[in-house]
């Protein structure tokens, strides 16, 4: 992935065909519909928890947004590292969801099938879902058991997840709720409402 | 933390929304919640039938999705005709901001009137226990129950994110300086430090896909409490817990430097001689009882017995 910088916007490395015109309209519609009004002040950047192991800061993922370089958002890792922790909506003197802004893109990004750059972030929040759609509610074991399943991370926490067996952490079994099939119904209503 | 309607009145009743969380990894809490506030005498009426709230990935996956699963626990405790008791902060958040952009967004509240098919006006609203303890229950109610007070235990209250952020959406008064929990833990007769990382994230939901960060970050939570010399930390999250507790001897380069993790209910419990606290703390990985056992909060357990004593 080419790595655009402040630098090179500055040097023109970049042209017209970089920018996807509507994309910040798509961003907008999906619960931000104040995007646009990001003057750079950088404090979502400043405050956020998780900006060092990103590959963009928020502020850069805001302003691309704004300009529409939509094939660098989908496969930055950003979108997925964000956390949710609501610093950044917190401080944002525009008022600008900036957390939503991040939601909003991996809505986008899950859409057109991306997401390679955080991929087991990705298939935990696919997993996550699809036994809420099954059951109406989580059963912890099961999303261990499918999240390691799919990204063969066996090795990983093998010792902790051990120890929480052994200390009852987990319950196994819980009853599907009656009102699973209503979620299911939920979902595929708001799924048919769609995102543009 | 809240100005509703429920406040003004002398409120003893809610829908109870436990979330997912609480019937698993987090039973302890679950437990803790429930002998507390009946200890209270308020009375948790668990809403029949609730589904999960999305926290969180419903977000990550379709926004309107994200308000219409929380909206339906809304719309049911509201048929109940009682605000909701919800002790998972991240389910707090997820029905708050349902709630927010029901008020907010007119185009997307006849969507979710549509999707969630159940009748929901906006009458009843969701509030965090520990805000119901502190503004509706009261310390003094409290303070009046406490038995065997926690006197000399050092604790830091770590409030994390969504129990206070953004305060537009949870109604906190001071997001960056939240005292109900520490001024609960004063009235158990416990110690609470000022510390620098009240309100700062543990990573979150990232506990399982990026344990790398989440360990980083819960490392230097643990190191803010240690410089204030805390023994304890103490939550209102039950993914704050699952983190601060199952990933810090990990995160530490000495691994017996880990403090002890509560749920702020837990010490609730043992200040207020609750039978059942040993039992839910055999639960944390970090040792839990031995802190409580050294002031007298919590009877000795017998040597013989397995450290932990899960079994």
């Amino acid at each position: 992935m080419r790595k655009i910088t402040d630098a090179s916007i500055h040097r023109r490395e970049i042209d017209d065909s970089s920018f996807d015109g509507g994309f910040a309209r798509r961003v907008r519609r999906l619960g931000v519909p104040n995007l646009s009004r990001c003057y750079q002040c950088l404090r979502c950047a400043a405050g956020c928890p998780l900006a060092s192991a990103m590959d963009y800061t928020p502020s850069q993922i805001m302003r691309m947004a704004t300009l529409g370089m939509k094939e660098e958002i989908l496969d930055s890792s950003t979108i997925w590292l964000c956390a949710s922790c609501m610093t950044c909506t917190t401080r944002c003197p525009m008022e600008i969801d900036v957390a939503g802004v991040m939601d909003a893109l991996k809505e986008l990004a899950l859409e057109e099938g991306r997401g390679a750059a955080q991929k087991n972030v990705r298939d935990f929040h696919r997993i996550f879902m699809n036994i809420v759609r099954a059951r109406g509610r989580m059963l912890e074991p099961l999303l261990l058991g499918h999240y390691k399943l799919r990204t063969r991370t066996f090795a990983q926490d093998a010792r902790l997840g051990g120890k929480m067996v052994a200390k009852r952490k987990l319950r196994f079994y819980s009853p599907k709720i009656a009102g699973a099939k209503k979620v299911r119904a939920m979902m595929d209503a708001a799924k048919k409402k769609g995102t543009t | 933390m809240n100005a509703t309607a429920a406040t003004e009145k002398p409120a003893r009743k809610y829908a109870y929304y436990p979330g997912c969380s609480l019937g698993s990894s987090a039973s302890e809490y679950d437990h803790s919640t429930r002998a507390v506030f009946a200890a209270l005498g308020v009375e948790l009426e668990e809403i029949a039938d609730w589904n999960c709230c999305g926290a969180s990935s419903a977000h990550a996956l379709n926004h309107t999705l994200a308000t219409a699963l929380p909206l339906r626990n809304l719309a049911l405790a509201e048929a109940m005709e009682l605000d909701i008791a919800v002790p998972c902060a991240a389910c707090f958040s997820r029905l708050k901001t349902a709630e927010h952009r029901f008020r907010e967004e007119p185009d997307l509240k006849n969507a979710l009137r549509e999707i969630v098919g159940e009748p929901y006006e906006g009458k009843v609203t969701a509030r965090h226990s520990l805000d119901i303890l502190f503004n509706d229950v009261g310390l003094d109610a409290v303070r009046e129950k406490v038995t065997r007070p926690l006197t000399g235990l050092r604790t830091v209250c770590y409030y994390g994110c969504l129990l206070v952020r953004p305060p537009k959406v949870t109604g906190a008064t001071d997001p960056d300086n939240p005292v109900s929990m520490d001024l609960l833990m004063k009235a158990l007769g416990a110690e609470s430090l000022d510390w620098h990382m009240k309100t700062d994230c543990c990573g979150a939901g990232l506990s399982l896909t990026r344990a790398d960060i989440v360990s980083e970050l819960v490392a230097k939570i643990a190191a803010a409490a240690r410089l204030v010399q805390a023994q304890a930390i103490v939550t209102a999250c039950p993914m704050c817990h699952a983190n601060l507790d199952m990933r810090q001897p990990g995160a530490l380069t000495s691994p017996s430097d880990a403090l002890p993790v509560y749920f702020y209910t837990e010490l609730m419990a043992a200040a207020m001689g609750i039978e059942g606290t040993a039992a839910w703390l055999a639960k944390h990985i970090v040792p839990a009882a031995a802190p409580l056992e050294e002031i007298g909060a919590l009877p000795r357990r017998p040597r013989a017995r397995r450290a932990g004593g899960a079994a």
